[in-house]
């Protein structure tokens, strides 16, 4: 007995297979969350890197976590929050809309219009929400959360997100008549 | 607004959702025809923004970063069992440090026994092992621990040898016999120790 030993093993088969199903199913989800959220203010590609470094460097919690999406969504979410405060203290955060979204309010940008005209408008009001309506929108139609999901997640109670969405639901239906 | 009103509202947002369907209890409200009509136009509404706000592919490279990164990825050599078996045997050895005393004083024995005052630090120290707290035990914090217990007995003895594991045992790999296991082998070498000291 003695001397230095290797404390951790690689990962066997089957850990190695649902860490890469993992990867495949959540990505693309966790991706289309923070770009949603947060557009430009936050590279989302970035982040998610980091949510799965910090996954992977503690993967028995993530092995043995019920939901390991849930578990992945909310490191996601904690590391937005801390790029956004150090964005604050260094007063990177501007009011308005998030760069990289069409401002049809005045803008005329036809390339981005011709392409995806629709989603582009949609993307854009919801990009106009307050961020409590915005996140409840997007983990219900963007990342398929179930509504008592979100509720937890956000450590909110289901009617407080049921009215955001309700209240998120109104004001679209109001903005989209206006603009389309 | 009314209670009445308040449900109705969840409803129609569960209903626009997919969340509710017509013919569950909650849905009641829906069949208003106002509440229809405005149904069918938040339900378009939704499944537009689901078009617009659908997760795309990612791109090439950040699928190879995290490709990577699963490559690189390492799991603990953790069991809760070896946890449960240092709690089991801090606390065999502590019932057995009561008796240490009455025992009579210390003496000097021949390896591999340890004198009275080697087996009260051994005690000490997995009985600090077992207050920490910890439910996962990693290697790392295991050697560090049987580190602290050389260090405790003054680095005169051998002290690895009296254990019947070390940080190198496969601890991840279930036990071979069934004698009960670790917990079982465990208990039974720190008690033979200790009861060993006292004699």
């Amino acid at each position: 007995m003695g001397g230095p030993v290797p404390s951790r093993r690689p990962l066997n088969p089957t850990q190695r297979a649902a860490l890469e199903a993992l990867i495949q199913d959540c990505a693309p989800r966790l991706v289309a969350y923070v770009r949603h959220l947060h557009s430009a203010r936050i590279d989302a590609e970035e982040v998610v890197a980091e949510t799965f470094c910090r996954a992977v460097a503690n993967c028995q919690k993530l092995f043995r976590a019920d939901r390991p999406d849930l578990y992945l969504l909310r490191i996601a979410r904690n590391l937005c929050h801390d790029h956004l405060r150090r964005l604050e203290s260094a007063g990177g955060v501007t009011a308005g809309l998030p760069a990289g979204l069409v401002n049809l309010t005045t803008a005329d940008p036809p390339g981005e219009l011709l392409r995806t005209e629709r989603d582009a408008v949609l993307r854009a009001a919801v990009a106009e929400l307050p961020l409590e309506q915005r996140e409840v929108v997007i983990l219900r139609l963007s990342t398929g959360l179930k509504f008592e999901e979100i509720a937890a997640l956000l450590e909110l109670p289901l009617g407080t997100v049921l009215w955001r969405m309700h209240a998120a639901l109104k004001a679209l239906r109001e903005r989209i008549e206006v603009r389309l | 607004m009314s209670i009445d009103e308040h449900k109705c509202y969840e409803a129609l947002v569960r209903a626009a959702c997919d969340d509710l369907h017509f013919d569950s209890p909650d849905s009641a409200c829906l069949a208003d025809p106002d509440t229809r009509r405005e149904l069918t136009e938040l339900r378009a509404l939704v499944q537009e923004l689901r078009r617009a706000l659908r997760p795309q592919p990612v791109s090439p490279h950040l699928l190879a970063r995290l490709s990577s990164m699963a490559d690189q990825a390492r799991v603990a050599k953790t069991r809760k069992l070896v946890a449960v078996s240092l709690m089991l045997a801090a606390a065999a050895a502590l019932v057995l440090a009561v008796f240490l005393p009455m025992q009579g004083g210390p003496k000097e024995r021949s390896e591999p026994g340890l004198s009275a005052a080697e087996a009260s630090a051994l005690v000490r120290a997995f009985a600090e092992l077992d207050w920490a707290g910890h439910i996962d035990y990693g290697l790392e914090q295991v050697t560090r621990q049987i580190e602290k217990v050389e260090q405790d007995l003054g680095g005169q003895r051998q002290v690895r040898q009296l254990f019947p594991w070390g940080p190198e045992d496969e601890w991840d790999l279930p036990a071979e016999d069934a004698s009960g296991g670790l917990t079982r082998t465990v208990c039974l070498a720190l008690a033979g120790s200790v009861a060993s000291a006292a004699s």
